[in-house]
């Protein structure tokens, strides 16, 4: 079956949806990440990544309960299956650069 | 650093209304999550221009049709038809993208009257701001006066009617079936094309072996006809590609049933015989000319056969052949992803 290559942006906020489960929503993902990257990242590309990884099927999106004081409901993330299968196989990826990578580095040390 | 707010505080009430005023309707959620950001009121206006211009962008991609826009510019253009020519360009240009974001921050359309008037005041507002802007940068392109506003009021009254029955059909956003449906339709326009290809080969070769009026009229359909029932065959249902009379009860989903249907549609890998039995037949009739033409040449009966024709159509026939393989296989691709969104889609309804 074809599977979608996930870039490192997108690794990341599916990540971040990964660790905060139940509690995924803009902001929190959006401090998620900017603490795994190690960098500041923007909240608007936070939000354009999220809408194309639900555009993919990698993640689905649900309002949660709307707000005591009024306004609109946020939306939770939630990772799907397309999702998992997509991040375990960048996983994997990653570990056999890693393992080669280290080998060479080894070798030449 | 820690941005995010313990306590919930309101943003200042002009950053709020900005949000509102600026936001897709489907991302208006997002006012919310700004609500979460512990910053002063600059800072915080910095992030809520960054989650609007994300919002507008992903709603332009997704509310984007295609037919919709070439059927705008069309209905747009008419009012200026006998106009110069670069000045009604930049008016109709500028009022079908401006359209753009107006499709993307009220989708879904729901076509109702008060929608159709902002439709028309926000076109003719592009407009105007086009020709103030070719005012400005480059006056010769500017429209004479008297046939923009007869060319406008007529153009935006057409748009904003045609916008409104559009919008009654604009579907729920659904990515999966969206996919899904975009996938079986770029498979269908494939087969269709090859269709029209293996019609078109079949009168030629008709027209280059000569044979009998009632050979070539059964020539003429035969191949069709064994095609659709091959398709038919092999899918095992009953019911078109729409499913549109089928009843529809509580326990019906509508998009599932929509999604069974289209599959239903497609070729799949049929293990039934006489749907196989009828795709050889199809291929044995297309065929059928060139074998008549060879056994003219070993009966000696040859003289009326087009050769060079004949050599041309066996080639497009090879090729016909082996883009059939092709697009078996792209069948399979919008079968898969069909199934993808089935199975995503009662994951859902399971989580509910």
């Amino acid at each position: 079956m074809k599977e979608d290559v996930l870039g490192q942006f997108e690794q990341l906020i599916l990540t971040a949806v990964l660790s905060l489960g139940e509690d995924a929503y803009g902001p929190k993902i959006h401090e998620k990440v900017i603490e795994l990257a190690e960098r500041q990242v923007s909240i608007g590309s936070v939000y354009i990544t999220l809408d194309r990884l639900e555009d993919k099927g990698h993640l689905a999106s649900k309002p949660g309960r709307p707000p005591q004081w009024g306004g609109q409901a946020r939306r939770y993330y939630r990772l799907r299956a397309a999702g998992q299968r997509a991040l375990r196989q960048a996983f994997e990826t990653s570990r056999r650069l890693q393992q080669t990578a280290g080998l060479l580095w080894e070798f030449k040390t | 650093m820690n941005q995010i707010r313990s306590q919930k505080v309101a943003p200042p009430r002009w950053i709020e209304a900005i949000v509102k005023w600026l936001m897709p309707r489907s991302a208006a959620a997002r006012l919310e999550d700004l609500k979460d950001y512990n910053l002063p009121a600059l800072q915080l206006a910095w992030k809520a221009a960054g989650t609007i211009s994300a919002s507008n962008l992903t709603w332009t991609r997704r509310a984007f049709n295609f037919e919709r826009v070439l059927a705008e510019a069309s209905v747009l253009s008419i009012p200026f038809w006998g106009t110069p020519l670069l000045p009604a360009v930049a008016v109709v240009t500028s009022a079908v993208a401006v359209l753009r974001l107006r499709d993307a921050f009220i989708y879904p359309g729901e076509g109702t009257p008060a929608e159709a008037t902002a439709d028309a005041l926000v076109s003719a507002s592009a407009i105007v701001a086009s020709q103030l802007l070719l005012w400005l940068s480059a006056p010769s392109l500017m429209m004479e006066p008297a046939l923009l506003v007869r060319g406008t009021v007529i153009g935006i009254l057409s748009v904003s009617l045609l916008r409104a029955y559009f919008h009654l059909k604009t579907p729920q956003y659904d990515p999966d079936r969206q996919r899904a449906i975009r996938q079986f339709r770029s498979t269908w326009r494939i087969m269709a094309m090859w269709i029209i290809a293996c019609i078109t080969l079949m009168l030629s070769s008709i027209t280059a072996v000569p044979v009998g009026p009632v050979q070539e009229f059964l020539l003429g359909y035969c191949p069709i006809i064994s095609f659709f029932v091959a398709l038919k065959l092999q899918s095992n249902t009953l019911g078109g590609i729409l499913r549109r009379n089928d009843p529809i009860t509580i326990f019906t989903d509508p998009v599932e049933q929509e999604l069974t249907a289209k599959k239903n549609a497609l070729w799949q890998r049929s293990d039934i015989v006489l749907s196989q039995c009828f795709e050889i037949v199809f291929f044995i009739l297309l065929a059928f000319p060139f074998i008549s033409a060879v056994w003219r040449w070993f009966d000696g009966s040859a003289a009326d056969v087009d050769w060079p024709q004949v050599a041309t159509n066996f080639a497009a026939l090879l090729t016909l052949a082996y883009l059939w393989t092709q697009i078996k296989k792209l069948n399979k691709e919008a079968l898969r992803q069909i199934d993808e969104a089935l199975a995503a889609r009662r994951e859902e309804t399971a989580l509910g």
